[in-house]
Protein backbone atom coordinates (compact mmCIF):
# COMPACT_ATOMS: atom_id res chain seq x y z
CA UNK A 1 0.00 0.00 0.00
CA UNK A 2 2.75 2.39 1.00
CA UNK A 3 4.62 1.65 -2.18
CA UNK A 4 1.54 2.44 -4.32
CA UNK A 5 1.02 5.84 -2.63
CA UNK A 6 4.70 6.64 -3.01
CA UNK A 7 4.38 5.97 -6.72
CA UNK A 8 1.14 7.90 -7.18
CA UNK A 9 1.78 11.12 -5.25
CA UNK A 10 4.75 12.56 -7.22
CA UNK A 11 3.01 12.45 -10.64
CA UNK A 12 -0.13 13.98 -9.11
CA UNK A 13 1.88 16.79 -7.57
CA UNK A 14 3.74 17.40 -10.80
CA UNK A 15 0.44 17.44 -12.72
CA UNK A 16 -0.96 19.95 -10.22
CA UNK A 17 2.08 22.17 -10.57
CA UNK A 18 2.03 22.01 -14.36
CA UNK A 19 -1.70 22.81 -14.35
CA UNK A 20 -1.13 25.82 -12.11
CA UNK A 21 1.74 27.09 -14.25
CA UNK A 22 -0.29 26.79 -17.46
CA UNK A 23 -3.43 28.41 -16.01
CA UNK A 24 -1.36 31.25 -14.57
CA UNK A 25 0.32 31.83 -17.92
CA UNK A 26 -3.04 31.75 -19.72
CA UNK A 27 -4.47 34.30 -17.30
CA UNK A 28 -1.47 36.61 -17.68
CA UNK A 29 -1.75 36.41 -21.47
CA UNK A 30 -5.50 37.05 -21.39
CA UNK A 31 -5.07 39.99 -19.03
CA UNK A 32 -2.35 41.54 -21.19
CA UNK A 33 -4.41 41.22 -24.36
CA UNK A 34 -7.55 42.49 -22.60
CA UNK A 35 -5.71 45.59 -21.31
CA UNK A 36 -4.29 46.38 -24.72
CA UNK A 37 -7.60 45.79 -26.48
CA UNK A 38 -9.72 47.83 -24.10
CA UNK A 39 -7.23 50.70 -24.27
CA UNK A 40 -7.19 50.56 -28.08
CA UNK A 41 -11.00 50.34 -28.31
CA UNK A 42 -11.45 53.31 -25.97
CA UNK A 43 -8.84 55.37 -27.80
CA UNK A 44 -10.43 54.53 -31.14
CA UNK A 45 -13.93 55.49 -29.90
CA UNK A 46 -12.59 58.81 -28.59
CA UNK A 47 -10.65 59.49 -31.79
CA UNK A 48 -13.69 58.75 -33.98
CA UNK A 49 -15.72 61.12 -31.82
CA UNK A 50 -13.09 63.83 -32.26
CA UNK A 51 -13.05 63.29 -36.04
CA UNK A 52 -16.86 63.59 -36.19
CA UNK A 53 -16.75 66.68 -33.96
CA UNK A 54 -14.30 68.39 -36.30
CA UNK A 55 -16.35 67.43 -39.35
CA UNK A 56 -19.70 68.64 -38.00
CA UNK A 57 -18.53 71.90 -36.38
CA UNK A 58 -19.06 73.74 -39.65
CA UNK A 59 -22.52 72.36 -40.49
CA UNK A 60 -24.59 74.95 -42.33
CA UNK A 61 -27.50 72.69 -43.12
CA UNK A 62 -28.48 69.12 -42.30
CA UNK A 63 -29.62 67.32 -45.46
CA UNK A 64 -30.43 63.91 -44.03
CA UNK A 65 -30.19 62.46 -40.56
CA UNK A 66 -30.59 58.75 -39.92
CA UNK A 67 -29.51 56.60 -37.00
CA UNK A 68 -26.14 55.66 -38.49
CA UNK A 69 -25.84 58.23 -41.27
CA UNK A 70 -25.52 61.99 -41.32
CA UNK A 71 -25.52 64.08 -44.49
CA UNK A 72 -24.92 67.82 -44.25
CA UNK A 73 -23.64 70.89 -46.06
CA UNK A 74 -20.43 72.18 -44.49
CA UNK A 75 -18.91 75.66 -44.27
CA UNK A 76 -17.28 75.24 -47.73
CA UNK A 77 -20.73 74.35 -49.19
CA UNK A 78 -19.63 70.76 -49.82
CA UNK A 79 -22.12 68.01 -49.13
CA UNK A 80 -20.57 65.65 -46.59
CA UNK A 81 -21.91 62.22 -45.70
CA UNK A 82 -20.74 60.36 -42.61
CA UNK A 83 -21.91 56.78 -42.51
CA UNK A 84 -21.05 53.34 -41.23
CA UNK A 85 -19.84 50.57 -43.52
CA UNK A 86 -19.61 47.36 -41.48
CA UNK A 87 -16.92 48.15 -38.86
CA UNK A 88 -15.56 51.24 -40.63
CA UNK A 89 -16.64 54.85 -40.56
CA UNK A 90 -16.79 56.50 -44.00
CA UNK A 91 -16.69 60.22 -44.74
CA UNK A 92 -17.64 61.14 -48.30
CA UNK A 93 -17.59 64.69 -49.66
CA UNK A 94 -19.20 65.99 -52.82
CA UNK A 95 -15.81 67.35 -53.92
CA UNK A 96 -14.48 63.76 -54.14
CA UNK A 97 -17.50 61.62 -54.98
CA UNK A 98 -17.03 57.86 -54.99
CA UNK A 99 -13.82 57.92 -52.97
CA UNK A 100 -14.77 58.30 -49.31
CA UNK A 101 -12.26 58.54 -46.50
CA UNK A 102 -12.28 55.25 -44.63
CA UNK A 103 -11.59 55.13 -40.89
CA UNK A 104 -10.87 51.67 -39.50
CA UNK A 105 -12.94 52.43 -36.43
CA UNK A 106 -13.97 48.89 -35.37
CA UNK A 107 -17.53 50.17 -35.08
CA UNK A 108 -20.21 48.15 -33.41
CA UNK A 109 -22.62 51.06 -33.30
CA UNK A 110 -22.66 54.62 -34.66
CA UNK A 111 -25.62 56.75 -33.63
CA UNK A 112 -26.58 60.29 -34.57
CA UNK A 113 -29.46 62.03 -32.91
CA UNK A 114 -30.55 65.65 -32.98
CA UNK A 115 -31.26 66.47 -29.34
CA UNK A 116 -33.50 69.28 -28.17
CA UNK A 117 -36.89 70.49 -29.29
CA UNK A 118 -37.83 72.66 -32.27
CA UNK A 119 -36.69 76.24 -31.73
CA UNK A 120 -33.95 75.36 -29.25
CA UNK A 121 -30.29 75.44 -30.29
CA UNK A 122 -29.34 72.41 -32.40
CA UNK A 123 -27.35 69.83 -30.45
CA UNK A 124 -26.07 66.72 -32.20
CA UNK A 125 -25.77 63.70 -29.93
CA UNK A 126 -23.14 61.27 -31.21
CA UNK A 127 -22.74 57.84 -29.68
CA UNK A 128 -20.01 55.40 -30.68
CA UNK A 129 -19.47 51.82 -29.58
CA UNK A 130 -16.34 50.03 -30.74
CA UNK A 131 -15.92 46.27 -30.58
CA UNK A 132 -13.03 43.85 -30.75
CA UNK A 133 -12.84 40.98 -33.24
CA UNK A 134 -12.47 37.33 -32.27
CA UNK A 135 -9.05 37.03 -33.91
CA UNK A 136 -7.69 39.85 -31.72
CA UNK A 137 -8.44 37.93 -28.54
CA UNK A 138 -7.01 34.99 -26.65
CA UNK A 139 -9.03 31.79 -26.55
CA UNK A 140 -12.42 31.06 -28.08
CA UNK A 141 -14.88 32.82 -25.81
CA UNK A 142 -17.99 34.16 -27.59
CA UNK A 143 -18.15 37.59 -25.90
CA UNK A 144 -16.33 40.55 -27.40
CA UNK A 145 -14.80 43.63 -25.70
CA UNK A 146 -16.51 46.97 -26.28
CA UNK A 147 -15.87 50.63 -25.48
CA UNK A 148 -18.29 53.54 -25.53
CA UNK A 149 -17.89 57.23 -26.25
CA UNK A 150 -20.81 59.65 -26.49
CA UNK A 151 -21.05 63.42 -26.55
CA UNK A 152 -23.38 66.28 -27.39
CA UNK A 153 -22.03 68.72 -29.99
CA UNK A 154 -23.42 72.22 -30.36
CA UNK A 155 -23.91 73.11 -34.04
CA UNK A 156 -23.13 76.81 -33.83
CA UNK A 157 -23.16 77.59 -37.56
CA UNK A 158 -26.52 75.91 -38.00
CA UNK A 159 -27.90 77.78 -34.99
CA UNK A 160 -26.75 81.14 -36.31
CA UNK A 161 -28.20 80.32 -39.74
CA UNK A 162 -31.55 79.57 -38.08
CA UNK A 163 -31.69 82.88 -36.17
CA UNK B 1 8.31 9.58 -0.07
CA UNK B 2 9.70 10.73 3.25
CA UNK B 3 8.23 13.37 5.54
CA UNK B 4 10.87 15.90 4.49
CA UNK B 5 10.06 15.48 0.81
CA UNK B 6 6.32 15.76 1.45
CA UNK B 7 6.82 19.00 3.36
CA UNK B 8 8.99 20.40 0.59
CA UNK B 9 6.34 19.57 -2.00
CA UNK B 10 3.63 21.09 0.18
CA UNK B 11 5.72 24.25 0.53
CA UNK B 12 6.13 24.36 -3.26
CA UNK B 13 2.37 24.06 -3.76
CA UNK B 14 1.72 26.81 -1.21
CA UNK B 15 4.22 29.04 -3.02
CA UNK B 16 2.51 28.41 -6.35
CA UNK B 17 -0.88 29.06 -4.80
CA UNK B 18 0.33 32.42 -3.51
CA UNK B 19 1.72 33.22 -6.97
CA UNK B 20 -1.54 32.16 -8.54
CA UNK B 21 -3.55 34.33 -6.14
CA UNK B 22 -1.32 37.31 -6.91
CA UNK B 23 -1.79 36.79 -10.64
CA UNK B 24 -5.56 36.64 -10.12
CA UNK B 25 -5.39 39.82 -8.05
CA UNK B 26 -3.44 41.54 -10.84
CA UNK B 27 -6.06 40.40 -13.33
CA UNK B 28 -8.87 41.81 -11.20
CA UNK B 29 -6.96 45.09 -10.78
CA UNK B 30 -6.56 45.30 -14.55
CA UNK B 31 -10.29 44.72 -15.08
CA UNK B 32 -11.08 47.36 -12.45
CA UNK B 33 -8.73 49.81 -14.18
CA UNK B 34 -10.51 49.17 -17.50
CA UNK B 35 -13.93 49.83 -15.94
CA UNK B 36 -12.59 52.94 -14.19
CA UNK B 37 -11.21 54.17 -17.51
CA UNK B 38 -14.60 53.76 -19.19
CA UNK B 39 -16.33 55.57 -16.31
CA UNK B 40 -13.81 58.40 -16.48
CA UNK B 41 -14.31 58.78 -20.24
CA UNK B 42 -18.10 58.84 -19.69
CA UNK B 43 -17.72 61.57 -17.06
CA UNK B 44 -15.37 63.67 -19.20
CA UNK B 45 -17.69 63.39 -22.22
CA UNK B 46 -20.74 64.26 -20.10
CA UNK B 47 -18.93 67.33 -18.75
CA UNK B 48 -18.07 68.42 -22.29
CA UNK B 49 -21.69 67.83 -23.36
CA UNK B 50 -22.86 70.12 -20.54
CA UNK B 51 -20.38 72.77 -21.67
CA UNK B 52 -21.69 72.46 -25.25
CA UNK B 53 -25.23 72.96 -23.94
CA UNK B 54 -24.17 76.02 -21.95
CA UNK B 55 -22.45 77.49 -25.03
CA UNK B 56 -25.58 76.80 -27.07
CA UNK B 57 -27.60 79.06 -24.73
CA UNK B 58 -24.93 81.74 -24.35
CA UNK B 59 -26.78 84.14 -26.70
CA UNK B 60 -29.81 84.18 -24.42
CA UNK B 61 -28.96 85.17 -20.85
CA UNK B 62 -32.50 84.54 -19.55
CA UNK B 63 -32.74 81.05 -21.05
CA UNK B 64 -29.20 80.29 -19.87
CA UNK B 65 -30.02 81.16 -16.28
CA UNK B 66 -33.39 79.40 -16.43
CA UNK B 67 -31.77 76.19 -17.62
CA UNK B 68 -28.50 76.19 -15.72
CA UNK B 69 -28.68 78.93 -13.07
CA UNK B 70 -30.04 76.76 -10.27
CA UNK B 71 -27.97 73.62 -10.81
CA UNK B 72 -25.73 74.10 -7.80
CA UNK B 73 -26.44 71.21 -5.40
CA UNK B 74 -25.69 67.64 -6.41
CA UNK B 75 -27.60 66.24 -3.42
CA UNK B 76 -30.83 67.89 -4.53
CA UNK B 77 -32.56 66.18 -7.52
CA UNK B 78 -33.99 69.55 -8.66
CA UNK B 79 -30.57 71.22 -8.58
CA UNK B 80 -28.50 68.88 -10.68
CA UNK B 81 -28.38 67.77 -14.29
CA UNK B 82 -28.73 63.99 -14.53
CA UNK B 83 -27.70 61.66 -17.30
CA UNK B 84 -27.53 57.92 -17.70
CA UNK B 85 -24.54 56.80 -19.74
CA UNK B 86 -24.59 54.11 -22.42
CA UNK B 87 -22.85 51.78 -19.99
CA UNK B 88 -25.51 52.34 -17.31
CA UNK B 89 -23.83 54.71 -14.84
CA UNK B 90 -25.86 57.55 -13.37
CA UNK B 91 -24.01 60.81 -13.83
CA UNK B 92 -24.89 64.23 -12.48
CA UNK B 93 -23.52 67.70 -13.09
CA UNK B 94 -23.67 70.99 -11.23
CA UNK B 95 -23.00 74.40 -12.78
CA UNK B 96 -21.92 77.58 -11.05
CA UNK B 97 -21.66 81.03 -12.64
CA UNK B 98 -19.52 83.82 -11.24
CA UNK B 99 -20.74 87.41 -11.26
CA UNK B 100 -20.26 89.12 -14.59
CA UNK B 101 -16.85 90.77 -14.56
CA UNK B 102 -14.49 92.41 -17.01
CA UNK B 103 -12.31 89.75 -18.58
CA UNK B 104 -9.22 90.46 -20.69
CA UNK B 105 -9.21 93.20 -23.34
CA UNK B 106 -12.23 94.94 -21.81
CA UNK B 107 -14.66 92.12 -22.65
CA UNK B 108 -17.25 91.21 -20.06
CA UNK B 109 -18.05 87.63 -19.14
CA UNK B 110 -18.51 85.02 -16.43
CA UNK B 111 -16.39 82.18 -15.20
CA UNK B 112 -18.42 78.97 -15.32
CA UNK B 113 -17.57 75.91 -13.23
CA UNK B 114 -18.97 72.52 -14.16
CA UNK B 115 -18.55 69.58 -11.78
CA UNK B 116 -19.38 66.04 -12.84
CA UNK B 117 -20.33 63.34 -10.32
CA UNK B 118 -21.07 59.65 -10.54
CA UNK B 119 -23.56 57.82 -8.35
CA UNK B 120 -21.77 55.10 -6.39
CA UNK B 121 -23.53 53.28 -3.53
CA UNK B 122 -26.08 56.11 -3.13
CA UNK B 123 -23.31 58.72 -2.94
CA UNK B 124 -22.23 61.15 -5.60
CA UNK B 125 -18.49 60.94 -6.18
CA UNK B 126 -16.78 63.78 -8.06
CA UNK B 127 -15.26 62.54 -11.31
CA UNK B 128 -14.34 65.66 -13.31
CA UNK B 129 -14.29 69.43 -12.98
CA UNK B 130 -14.22 72.12 -15.65
CA UNK B 131 -13.81 75.87 -15.50
CA UNK B 132 -14.16 78.13 -18.49
CA UNK B 133 -14.98 81.70 -19.48
CA UNK B 134 -18.31 82.54 -21.04
CA UNK B 135 -18.10 85.81 -22.91
CA UNK B 136 -21.23 87.96 -22.72
CA UNK B 137 -22.89 88.99 -25.94
CA UNK B 138 -22.12 92.64 -26.70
Amino acid sequence: MNITIDLLIPPIIIALLIGMIFSTNALVMESTVENRLSYELQSTANTVLTVIEQEVRGIKEIVNLETDQLQFIDAASDTVTIFRDEMSMMVETSSAPGSPEQYNARLYELNFDLAGVTGSPPILRVSIITESRAEQEVGTRPNRYRAVSERDIYLRNLHIAQL
Amino acid sequence: MGTGQTLLVLAAIVLFMITSLNVNRSYLNAVEATVDQQEMVNSINFGQSVIERIYSQSRDEVALMNLFGDLTDVENPDSRLEHESETGETLAATVEFSEETEMKHGINGRVVSVDVYQLENDDYVEMAAYSFALISEP
